[in-house]
Parts: C-alpha cells; structure tokens; sequence
C-alpha cells in the first residue's frame, strides 16, 4: 500500500509546474482559482496550448506510434492537476475525448490526418452532443443525418457546444438510423466549424461564460469523416465519457478555493476580532481539510482502479464528491463572511475578491454538468451496486 | 502509487471473514445483547487462535508485531460482523496505554498476557453528567506518596464484568490536565459493578468506587501525564475505529441492496425507483471516501507520516458515511426492518452509538481546525 507517488511521478510534476507557470504568465490567461476557468478564446490560449505541446506535454498517455509518449495514466493524472491548480486551461478535449477516441476507434487515415494535428495544438475541438430536447436522455437525440452519395447529410441544432465560437473542428452525434432502437441508430461525425451551412448562436451563462447553440442546414459529411461503425456512436460516447470525467473534475479549483478560504478564515476579521478565534470557525477549518482530503483520495481511486469498470464507478463517485463539496464550501464560505459576501468579483469590496459568490455559482454546472449527478447515481446503483433503477 | 493490498493482507481478510462467518454470524451478536460478559467464549477462542489479541503488541511481548494497515484490515471485518469482543478496548487502547506509558514491569506482567488472549483489560474513563474532555474527568483519587483512594463513579465501561483489570482515569490535581491512569481490579474491594442499558445492549458497566485503595505503583506513567497518554492513543486508534464503521456500513449496505431487489411494491423491486436506489448510490459514495482516508491513515502510521490528524479525519468520515449508509439500509426495510427480527437494526443500533463513543464531532473538529490553521505559514 503506498498513496504517495514516486519519485520519478513527483518530478515530472514539479517539472511541469514550473514549465506551465512559465508559459502561463500572460494577460490573456486569466488565472481565476475557481471553476471553470480555461475556456477562453484569445490568442493567449491558443499560444499556451502551442507551448504546452512544444514542452512534449500533449498525448502523454498515447502510443508513441501515434507521436505521443506512451506514458501511463497517472502523467495524464498529474499534467491535468497541475494545469488545473494554476488556473490554466486544461491540456484539452483533443488530446483527450477526440483523440482517444480516434485511437478507439478510429480509421487509420483519420488518425494520420487529425492526431498530429492535436498534438501540435493546431485544432480546437467543439463537442456536438446534447440538444434541445436531449439532455440526460442522450440517446433521444434527433439531429437527422440521411444517406446521401458518399456521404450523409445533416440537419437539426445542438445545445450547449460551448467551444463552437472558435473552434476549427466538430464532433457531433447525429441519428442515422431512424428505424433502430434509439441508443443503436446514432453516428460520430467530425467537420469543420466554418462549414458554409453550420451557424453557430451564443447563449450566455450564468458565470460569464459562453456557450453556443449550433444549427447545422444540409451539412454534407463525407464517409472519410464517420468515426467508427455507423450507429454505433451512442456507445463510443459513452465510453469516452467514462473514461474522460475525471479529467473534468480535477482537485484543483477545490484545493485553491479550500487553501484561500482556509487563509481567509486564518486572517480575517469580523467586528474587529479574529475569524479563527471563533469556534465554528475552527470547525468549518477541519471539516475544509477533510473535505478536501476526501476529494484528493476519491480522484486517486479513479486512478487506481484495477479495472475499466471499476474506474467508472469510481469516477461517477469522484464527480459527485467534488461538486457537492464545491458547493458546500462555497456556501460555507459565504455564510461566513457576512456583509458583502454576494458581492461579485469585479466589485472591489467583496471579501476574498469575490470568488466564493462566483465560485457558488460556477459550481452549479459541476453538479448538473457532463452527467448530471443524478445520472452518476443512476450509474453507481446500478452498476456499482446491481440496482435494478 | 498502489493501493492494493499485500498477499498477506489479503489471506488476513478472507480468513477472517472467513472465520467470522463461521463463529460470528448475527445469532451470535444477538445472543450477546443483555449478557454480563458481553463476549462468547468460543469466539474468543477463534479470535486469540489467530493472534488477533497481539496484534499490534510487540513480539517481545507476545505479539505479532503487526501495523496499523493490518489493525485496520482486522477491525473492518470486525465491523462487518458486529462482533461482541473486547479488541478495541483491550488490545488496542489498553495495550497502547501499557505500551507508551508503562513501566518495564507493567509491561511484562500485561502485555504478553493480552496477546495471549489471557487478561482482558478496559478503560473507566467517562463520569456520568461530564463530558469527553479532560475536565470530565472528576473522579477524586487523594493521592499522596503511597498511592490513591479512589470514591465515586465511572460509566461506559466496556466488559467491566469480564477485565481483570480498568485503566481508571483520576484526577490528580487542579490543572484540568492533571490526570493519573491507574490499573484497578474491577475485583477490589469497594468496587461494584451495575450494567447498563444501552442502544446496542452490549456490556457497559457503571463502575462506582468506595474508597478503593490502589498502590502508587498502578499508575501507568508520570503524574500529571496521563491525559496526554491517552490523547495520543485514542487518536491513533481512531484509525481503528474508523475502520469498524466502514466494515460495518459496508455489510449493512448489502443488506440493504439486497432487501432492495427483492422486495417488490407498486409491481417491482423498490430498488428500481430512484428515491431508494440514489440514497444508496450517495452512501456508497461517502463510504468509498471513507475507506480511503482510513487507509490512508493506517499507511501514514506505518510508514512514520504524522498520522494523527489524519486518523480523527478517518473517523469523523467514517462516522459520517456510516451513519447515512446504516440510515438508507435501515429505512430500504420498511416497517418489517423496525422489527428486531430482521438483522438490519443491529448495524443501524451499533452505529449510531459507535458515533456517539468517543468523543464529541465537534470537539475533534475543533481540535482538527485548531491544527489546520496553526499549520498554515
């Protein structure tokens, strides 16, 4: 039994630290310690995304066949949380959900002409998979795709692309097979965003963030861009997901939010007299460590699971504890500053620069965000515990 | 990183549970509620057969020598099982007692005896109408060079009727900290003895002393130290502690994933309606943390990390996960799991007051966030 990491692990990480803080340090990074943080669209990030592929930090984990460095899971693991603790954008659904997937389950020509690509950080992915009416229910979803010559041609809307303002590429689910049960009559496709009949609308979020609804009218796609087996497509996705969320869950935002809240509690004070000196404010300090500890641990158990199945329970587990004790530390932390907790953070009176009114509301797409947590419920009863729910 | 356990970890659990399957089944549990000595003599046997009272006792003592991962290993099956023996009081606080502040010679007389599963020894440590913290310790010992009369009354004590010997907590003087440890034969004269009735009905004895005299040479330590003793082996035997919660939400959520699939309302088995399988899926959840930070304590002990903080962090967790994962088994039963025929309200009973033992949750934290802050620059 060892929970620490080794000393080759601890290397990279400090190594990477320092590479990233290096790259990192530029105005159109905006470093915000909470959730969330890493979709923004400017030259900056693209740069940062460059830079991070020239350090050799993209497709850590994939074939070295491919072009990456065959490593195992846990450098994936550790990048991840480090690029996560400082506020940097993550290394990407590119080199994660996209690429993975391609290396699934794709072409080998697909994969010659897309992965250096992603490695270099030349393309930006959006995701096409929930709509209007589909949402939990993926597997309803009625973006039509008909045959047509070599190829197929789609039409209907997706919700909630949220790279779709900038990104160069689309990965969108569509029904091809109408006549099938619903979750075996759906296909992957990827095609370019500036595609002349893909529009693309924002929608803005409650944390200042946007996302977009995306129409796609008579958008033809070759065969050559189908991922995989036609219909099959509901399954791929969900076995990118399962292997992928915990890549969307990382400690970092928890941890910078407990280590400010914890500094706060330290130094703050209320009515002229120390924060730390009241006793529910030593309590709220330990139930914070623990907390965080428990999130840590969760996110390790993903890791070291011994199999793929195990490692989906235990990621569904891993989202939930980090959401709902996102949640409560926010909410622990504005009750406790009283007075001027609600302000935002561009107001320059909030305590601890706003970030727990941001933090609580950012955090809500945690909770119902990349599987709802009554989903990851659905997911742990049944196949963590065979109930039949 | 690997979070697996050894080769020998593993044939530990299997024959254990394996052992407590066979001689430990809920009848036995059962048949122990309401009896004087709280734990059956057979099982006894199979438990000192396998070297379990020795544990963590030192092989120059008798014991195996074994460390906190394989301490935790142990009493997850205990709490799986619910098993009526006096490991915890015994084994792991008294011999920690004994180990860290008894003299050389209190050291042969008792350990090698507790390994052996010979003597039994357990704490008389809280007073009616006090509290957890040292100044609940009130019980008045008039030292003086010789030794101590001790008058007045313990309770909570665990097998009081069975020990040959109470570690009984007396004040020694006005500091709130100024607390002597003393070995008492629950057989002196002045010493009686009146079981309690508790959630769990198992053997905890009000202990109330008359003047009982006890030579100096009983105290375990220096005056005066004895509260610090304790602090530090209570802490660490949280570990312990939280691994009996987690073994004991964990069997008390098969028992109630089970009852869920079988027992059929509205034309189907209730654990496909959301309402009884998501409470499930979230005790699951906390449980999977809690065994994690249990182990992760034991791994910080056994490789000389400081461990403490981290061991009363395993038990609050494994307070708090174990209370939800007892609360949704029980209520998946329904009006006939309120019955005392079903086995279900065992694990519900122990594990309410398992939380409720040893110490208050807001103490610990306030103890743990005191330290948390202390510990940033």
């Amino acid at each position: 039994m060892d929970f620490d990491f080794s000393e080759e692990e601890h290397a990279f990480r400090a190594k990477a630290a320092a590479y990233i803080k290096q790259i990192g340090s530029k105005p159109g990074i905006a470093y915000k310690p909470t959730f969330n943080s890493g979709y923004a669209d400017t030259p900056d990030r693209k740069q940062f995304m460059k830079d991070l592929g020239r350090g050799g930090y993209l497709g850590l984990s994939w074939p070295e066949e491919v072009g990456g460095k065959g490593m195992d899971g846990v450098y994936d693991y550790l990048l991840t949380e480090e690029l996560a603790y400082q506020g940097m954008p993550g290394s990407g659904k590119g080199v994660g959900i996209i690429g993975k997937t391609l290396l699934r389950r794709g072409s080998k020509e697909q994969q010659e002409r897309f992965l250096p690509k992603i490695l270099n950080a030349e393309i930006d992915w959006a995701i096409g998979y929930s709509e209007p009416d589909a949402g939990s229910d993926l597997g309803s979803l009625k973006l039509k795709a008909v045959r047509d010559g070599d190829g197929w041609r789609l039409n209907g809307q997706k919700r909630f692309s949220s790279s779709a303002h900038f990104a160069e590429w689309y990965f969108v689910m569509a029904r091809t097979h109408p006549d099938r049960p619903k979750h075996k009559g759906i296909t992957l496709f990827m095609v370019e965003m500036n595609h002349p009949c893909i529009q693309v609308n924002p929608m803005w979020t409650i944390d200042g963030h946007r996302t977009n609804e995306v129409f796609l009218d008579d958008v033809w796609i070759p065969d050559s861009q189908v991922i995989g087996e036609p219909g099959q497509a509901f399954y791929y996705v969900a076995e990118a997901l399962d292997f992928e969320r915990h890549v969307l869950f990382p400690l970092g935002p928890i941890q910078r939010l407990s280590e400010i809240l914890l500094d706060w509690i330290n130094t703050a004070t209320i009515d002229g007299e120390p924060v730390r000196e009241r006793p529910e404010a030593r309590r709220l300090a330990a139930r914070i460590a623990r907390g965080l500890e428990v999130c840590r641990l969760q996110g390790l158990s993903v890791l070291a699971a011994e199999t793929p199945a195990v490692a989906t329970i235990r990621s569904s587990m891993n989202k939930i504890a980090m959401s709902e004790y996102g949640r409560y530390l926010a909410d622990q932390a504005l009750e406790l500053m009283g007075p001027g907790s609600w302000l935002t953070d561009e107001d320059p009176d909030a305590p601890a620069g706003g970030l727990y009114a941001r933090a609580r509301i950012a955090v809500v797409i945690w909770i119902i965000g990349a599987g709802s947590n009554e989903i990851q419920r659905n997911i742990i009863a049944r196949r963590g515990l065979g109930l039949p729910v | 990183m690997d979070l697996d356990y050894t080769q020998e970890q593993k044939q530990l659990t299997d024959s254990l549970r394996r052992m407590l399957t066979d001689k430990c089944g809920t009848d036995v549990v059962r048949k122990m509620e309401g009896d004087e000595k709280g734990y059956p003599d057979e099982l006894w046997r199979a438990v000192t057969e396998m070297g379990l009272p020795g544990l963590t006792i030192a092989e120059e003592y008798g014991g195996l020598g074994l460390g906190a991962l394989e301490l935790a290993i142990v009493f997850e099956e205990l709490g799986r099982a619910l098993a009526p023996v006096p490991l915890f009081v015994s084994s792991v606080l008294s011999a920690g007692l004994l180990a860290r502040a008894g003299s050389d010679e209190q050291k042969r007389e008792w350990l090698p005896a507790i390994a052996a599963g010979e003597a039994v020894l357990s704490l008389a440590w809280l007073e009616p109408g006090n509290s957890f913290s040292e100044r609940g310790v009130q019980l008045s010992a008039n030292a003086d060079a010789n030794g101590y009369r001790l008058t007045g009354k313990k309770f909570m004590v665990q097998f009081a009727a069975a020990v040959d010997r109470l570690i009984v907590f007396v004040r020694s003087g006005r500091n709130p900290t100024d607390i002597d440890l003393v070995l008492v034969d629950p057989k002196a004269r002045g010493v009686s003895l009146k079981r309690h009735k508790t959630m769990a009905a198992d053997a905890q004895f009000e202990v109330s002393f008359d003047n009982v005299e006890v030579p100096a040479s009983a105290r375990l330590g220096a005056i005066g130290s004895g509260w610090e003793h304790w602090q530090d082996v209570l802490r660490t035997g949280m570990t312990a502690l939280a691994a009996w919660g987690v073994g004991c939400g964990e069997r008390a959520m098969e028992l109630g994933t089970a009852y869920a699939k079988e027992r059929e309302q509205f034309g189907k088995p209730i654990g496909s309606f959301q309402a009884i399988a998501h409470p499930f899926a979230d005790a699951a959840t906390l449980l999977a943390g809690a065994r994690m930070i249990t182990l992760e304590a034991a791994w910080a002990q056994d490789t000389g990390r400081p461990h403490k903080q981290l061991a009363m962090m395993a038990h609050l967790e494994s307070c708090d996960a174990t209370r939800v994962a007892t609360k949704v088994s029980q209520n998946a039963f329904g009006g006939i799991g309120f019955t005392k025929d079903i086995d279900i309200q065992l694990f519900f009973r122990r594990s309410r007051q398992h939380e409720l033992s040893w110490g208050s949750a807001e103490a610990l934290n306030e103890e743990i966030g005191s330290q948390v802050l202390g510990q940033l620059a």
